[in-house]
C-alpha cells in the first residue's frame, strides 16, 4: 500500500480537477465532472479487485442499477434528487450481495467471466424495461436539483466533488480497518486468513457490498451529468474501463484510482481535443499497453519515493 | 484433562489412505510433538483439527475448559481461530506483502467489535478498538522482540525472522492451543536451539498447549512432554520422551528391521 496520498497529491488534486476546470465551464468543466464520477467507481473498483483481489466485471450493472435507479424513483416516484441517488446506491448493494453470494467460490478469470454474465442479463432486462424505463429506447435523466434549486453545470460539479470528498474519507477509514485489512489477507493468503479466524466469506461478501455503492453513487450521479441513459451505455465496455482504471493506475492504492480515472476517462478527450481525433483510439490504446510494460506497479507507483513503504495504518 | 481429543480419524484422499483410524489425547498445558517419517500422515491430522480437510470419519475434540467442550468437525475453519486454535504453516503462510505490524494486527481482527458502519463513519467505538489493538500487538512485538521490524515488509525479511513472525501472529489470536507444522524447517542446528528456548519462553508466557509436528528430534526430545508417533497414516506410539526413544516398534518405523545402528542414537539424531 505505498503510494498514498500526500496532502500536496490531494490539494493539487483539488486545484487541478475540481477548481480550475469551473473557470472556462462547458466541455471541459463537462469532462472533468466525468472524472470526478468515474474516480468514485475506481474507489469501489479498487476495494474489489485491488485489495481483495476478486476481478469482478459486473461493475456496469452497479453503474446501471444506480444511474437507472435515479432516474426512475426521481421520474416516476417523485423521491428528491439527492435521497434517490443515495437509495439508488443502496439498490445496487443489494443487486451487488445477489450477484456475489452464487459466484462466492470462484476465483481471478472464473469469476470475472462469471460477472460479466450479470452485465448481459442486465441489458436484456434493461432493454425489456418498457414504460418504466423507456426500454432500448433509453429514458431522459433528472436535472441536477438540491434542496429544491435547480443546479448549474458548476454547483453540480462542486455536489459532485462534495460526494467524493465523503467517499474518499469512507474508503481512508476502511483502507486502515479490519475490514480493509481483512481485505489485503485474501489477497495475502486466503488459508492464514481464515486461520486467524477471519470469516473471508462474509468479508468477500462486504467487499462487493462496498464496490457496489460506490460503482452505483457513480451511476447516480452520472445520470444527471448527461441527462439521458440507455441500456447501450450499461455495457461490458463500462465494466471494463473501471478495472483498467484500478491497474492502470495502481492496485490497492487510492491515489492510484484517482489516476487511473484522470487516465481512463481523460487521455481519449484530450487526444480528441489536441487533433487526434482519427487515431484517438488507437493512441490511447497503445497508452495503455505503455503504461502497464513500464508501470506494472501502476501510474501511482510514478510519485512514490524509494522505500516509501506503509507505516501502520 | 484433555483440551484437544482426537478420536478415531480416518481421512483419504482418492482411495489413498492418509490416517488410518489415528486417536490419541493432548493434555491441557503441554508441549506434545506428534512425529513420524515423511508421508506418516501428521500434517493432514493437523489440517482436519484446523478444518482445512474433512475427515470421513472420526471426532475431534476440543475441550479448553472442564465445561466447555466443542466438536469441532461440524465447524468452519475460520471458527476453529476464533476458538482459541492458532496454527503456523510448514511453508509460511504470512501476508508478504504487509509489514509486520500489520501482520500481527490482523491476529486481532477478532478483539474488535465495531461493526462496518462505525468502521466506515470512523464512529468512537471503531477508533477506540484501533487503539487498544493496535496497543496490544505493539506490546506483543516489544514482547517478542520484534520491535525493531515492526514496520519491515515481510518479504524482505531473513527466513527465521518470518518464522518468528508467524509464531508472533499465532501468539496475538490469544490462543489455548497452538499448532505448529514444523516449525524448525530451514533452520540450522544453532536457530533450533534458540527456537526451543523460544517455544518454552512462548508457552509460560500464554498457559497455552502447544501440539507441533516436527522432524528436529534433539528439539523435539528437549521440550515435549508427550510425543504422539504415526506411521504409514497409523498411530504407532505414545509417551515421555523416554520412553519413545525406548520403544521398539517406533526404532524400527524410524530404521527397518535389523539395522546395525544404535537405537537411541538414531532416534536422538
Amino acid at each position: 500500500m505505498n503510494a498514498q496520498f500526500s496532502k500536496t497529491g490531494l490539494a493539487l488534486f483539488i486545484l487541478l480537477c475540481v477548481l480550475l476546470p469551473l473557470i472556462p465551464g462547458g466541455y471541459i468543466l463537462y469532462i472533468f465532472s466525468l472524472i470526478l464520477i468515474y474516480t468514485l467507481a475506481s474507489f469501489g473498483t479498487n476495494i474489489l479487485t485491488g485489495y481483495t483481489n476478486l476481478i469482478s466485471l459486473a461493475g456496469a450493472v452497479f453503474f446501471g442499477v444506480g444511474a437507472y435507479g435515479t432516474s426512475i424513483l426521481t421520474l416516476k416516484f417523485g423521491v428528491s434528487l439527492v435521497p434517490a441517488m443515495f437509495l439508488a446506491a443502496g439498490l445496487a448493494v443489494l443487486v451487488g450481495l445477489v450477484i456475489a453470494l452464487p459466484v462466492l467460490r470462484l476465483e481471478e478469470v472464473f469469476l470475472a467471466i462469471a460477472t460479466l454474465g450479470f452485465v448481459m442479463i442486465f441489458t436484456e432486462i434493461a432493454k425489456s424495461g418498457g414504460e418504466l424505463n423507456g426500454g432500448e429506447n433509453g429514458m431522459g435523466a433528472p436535472a441536477p436539483v438540491l434542496f429544491g434549486l435547480a443546479l448549474t453545470e458548476r454547483t453540480f460539479h462542486l455536489l459532485i466533488a462534495a460526494i467524493l470528498a465523503f467517499a474518499f474519507w469512507v474508503a481512508k477509514n476502511l483502507h486502515s480497518s479490519r475490514f480493509g485489512r481483512g481485505f489485503l489477507a485474501i489477497k495475502g493468503s486466503d488459508i492464514a486468513a481464515r486461520s486467524l479466524g477471519l470469516n473471508t466469506s462474509s468479508l468477500k461478501l462486504t467487499a462487493f457490498a462496498v464496490c457496489a455503492f460506490y460503482c452505483g453513487l457513480s451511476g447516480a450521479l452520472y445520470a444527471p451529468l448527461v441527462r439521458f441513459i440507455d441500456p447501450s451505455i450499461f455495457g461490458i465496455m463500462v465494466s471494463i474501463s473501471f478495472v483498467s482504471m484500478v491497474i492502470i493506475g495502481g492496485l490497492g492504492s487510492i491515489l492510484g484510482s484517482v489516476l487511473g480515472a484522470i487516465f481512463v476517462v481523460g487521455a481519449p478527450q484530450f487526444l480528441t481535443y489536441i487533433g487526434f481525433d482519427q487515431v484517438q483510439r488507437s493512441l490511447y490504446g497503445l497508452a495503455m499497453i505503455l503504461t502497464l510494460i513500464f508501470l506494472p506497479n501502476g501510474l501511482a507507483s510514478l510519485f512514490s519515493r524509494p522505500g516509501d513503504e506503509r507505516k501502520s495504518s | 484433562m484433555s483440551i484437544l481429543k482426537i478420536q478415531n480419524l480416518s481421512m483419504s484422499f482418492g482411495g489413498i489412505l492418509a490416517v488410518d483410524d489415528v486417536s490419541f489425547e493432548v493434555r491441557q498445558g503441554d508441549v506434545h510433538a506428534l512425529i513420524g517419517p515423511n508421508g506418516a500422515g501428521k500434517t493432514t491430522v493437523l489440517n482436519c483439527i484446523s478444518r482445512f480437510y474433512t475427515p470421513q470419519s472420526g471426532a475431534v475434540v476440543f475441550q479448553p475448559a472442564r465445561d466447555a467442550s466443542t466438536n469441532l468437525l461440524p465447524l468452519k475453519a475460520h471458527q476453529i481461530g476464533q476458538l482459541g486454535i492458532a496454527r503456523t504453516f510448514q511453508n509460511l503462510e504470512l501476508f508478504a506483502e504487509l509489514t509486520v505490524f500489520d501482520n500481527v494486527l490482523m491476529a486481532r481482527s477478532q478483539a474488535m467489535k465495531s461493526n462496518l458502519f462505525e468502521t466506515l463513519l470512523s464512529l468512537p467505538r471503531f477508533r477506540r478498538d484501533e487503539s487498544e489493538q493496535k496497543h496490544y500487538t505493539e506490546q506483543l512485538l516489544e514482547t517478542l522482540g520484534l520491535q525493531t521490524v515492526a514496520y519491515s515488509v515481510v518479504k524482505d525479511l531473513p527466513y527465521g525472522t518470518q518464522k518468528m513472525v508467524e509464531l508472533a501472529r499465532a501468539m496475538a489470536l490469544e490462543p489455548k492451543l497452538i499448532l505448529l507444522d514444523e516449525p524448525a524447517t530451514g533452520m540450522n542446528a544453532k536457530e533450533i536451539e534458540g527456537l526451543g528456548s523460544q517455544l518454552k519462553k512462548l508457552q509460560s508466557l500464554t498457559g497455552a498447549t502447544l501440539l507441533l509436528i516436527e522432524h528436529s528430534m534433539p528439539l523435539v526430545m528437549r521440550i515435549s512432554d508427550q510425543i504422539t508417533v504415526m506411521h504409514n497414516g497409523r498411530f504407532l506410539a505414545q509417551g515421555t520422551p523416554a520412553e519413545i526413544k525406548k520403544d521398539s516398534a517406533v526404532i524400527e518405523a524410524y530404521l527397518g528391521k535389523n539395522k546395525n545402528v544404535t537405537h537411541t542414537s538414531a532416534v536422538n539424531g
